[in-house]
């Protein structure tokens, strides 16, 4: 099995894992659905040597990284708020 | 360009797109939160299979070692390995990069294993403008930066010195893969380096020293003034 390929199949399972945490968790919390896979990509992918830091893999680390940080903002923002 | 990937990827995120519709439709916040959990893996699968080429990069590197090599032992054989100098010509319609002995005029120097009008032996190839060349950039610090960095991912940056003796140009955080080459006679980011700056400036561009301290690499260029 080439290399990158076990790597995706262990991101698959770790977003998988992550969803389902959610799923029995906070089953109706869509921010945690989102965030589970963009974190298990960050545990998994990103950092990995067989990954070249290519343009696109930048582009996509920033883009899933802005995302993941707007959820936990405006999470953080909605806890804070409730809690006076 | 990975098709698997690309196939995969395409596939989870039609699927997570008819989810999240129906997730819509049906105001369900668990389809929604689910389909968008299954759309960025499918997102990060799609990017995988249309950037990922690390195995061509390899193949590359056994194609460049093993032509490195033959050209290696034909400049040990010649004598050029002790007496020659990487020069860059540029031409019409492309660039001459020679392994030529100290002296040599580009306007003897033609592409094959020849020799000179003195009688000592040389190797000339052609460089296509094309693999140096890049529209709307012709400043040589822009060309040598999309080259190194961006076309051809050689380095993480490049730094460009110009001075009265000629350009210095510094390949920082070279990859892994490159770092063991360096000092070989026959490697490809020399004559790359050397076509480009003879592109850029136009003129005549001789390879006169070479640095390299951990992955960073300096390349030191006398450039031919322009008559």
């Amino acid at each position: 099995m080439p290399a990158l390929d076990k790597l995706v199949a262990i991101y698959a399972i770790v977003s998988a894992t992550l969803t389902g945490l959610v799923a029995v968790l906070s089953p109706s919390n869509i921010y945690a659905y989102l965030a589970a896979p963009i974190v298990a990509y960050f545990l998994t992918l990103s950092h990995h040597p067989l990954l070249r830091e290519t343009r696109a893999k930048l582009f996509l680390d920033t883009v899933l990284a802005l995302i993941l940080l707007v959820i936990v903002a405006y999470r953080a923002y909605v806890f804070i708020e409730s809690h006076g | 360009m990975e098709w698997r990937y690309l196939v995969a990827g395409s596939n989870i995120v039609i699927l997570a797109a008819v989810m999240l519709t129906l997730g819509f439709a049906t105001n369900s916040a668990q389809l929604i939160g689910v389909a968008s959990s299954l759309l960025v893996p499918g997102v990060v699968l799609v990017a995988l299979g249309l950037t990922y080429t690390d195995p061509l990069h390899r193949l590359y590197s056994v194609y460049s070692g093993t032509v490195g090599s033959v050209i290696e032992r034909i400049a040990e054989d010649t004598g050029l390995l002790d007496k020659g100098a990487l020069v860059a010509c540029p031409r019409e319609e492309d660039i001459l990069v020679a392994l030529a002995p100290q002296g040599s005029g580009c306007d003897e120097l033609r592409p094959g294993l020849l020799v000179t009008s003195s009688g000592e032996p040389y190797i000339g190839f052609k460089v296509p403008v094309e693999l140096v060349a890049e529209e709307g950039l012709s400043e040589l610090d822009e060309l040598l930066g999309y080259n190194i960095v961006s076309r051809y991912s050689l380095a993480r940056g490049v730094s460009v010195r110009r001075s009265s003796r000629g350009v210095e140009v510094a390949l920082l955080a070279l990859q892994p893969e490159l770092t063991r080459d360096i000092g070989r006679v026959a490697e490809p980011v020399k004559p790359l380096v050397a076509a480009t700056v003879a592109y850029a400036l136009g003129a005549p561009a001789r390879l006169e020293s070479w640095s390299a301290l951990g992955d960073s690499y300096v390349l030191r260029f006398s450039v031919a003034t322009q008559s």
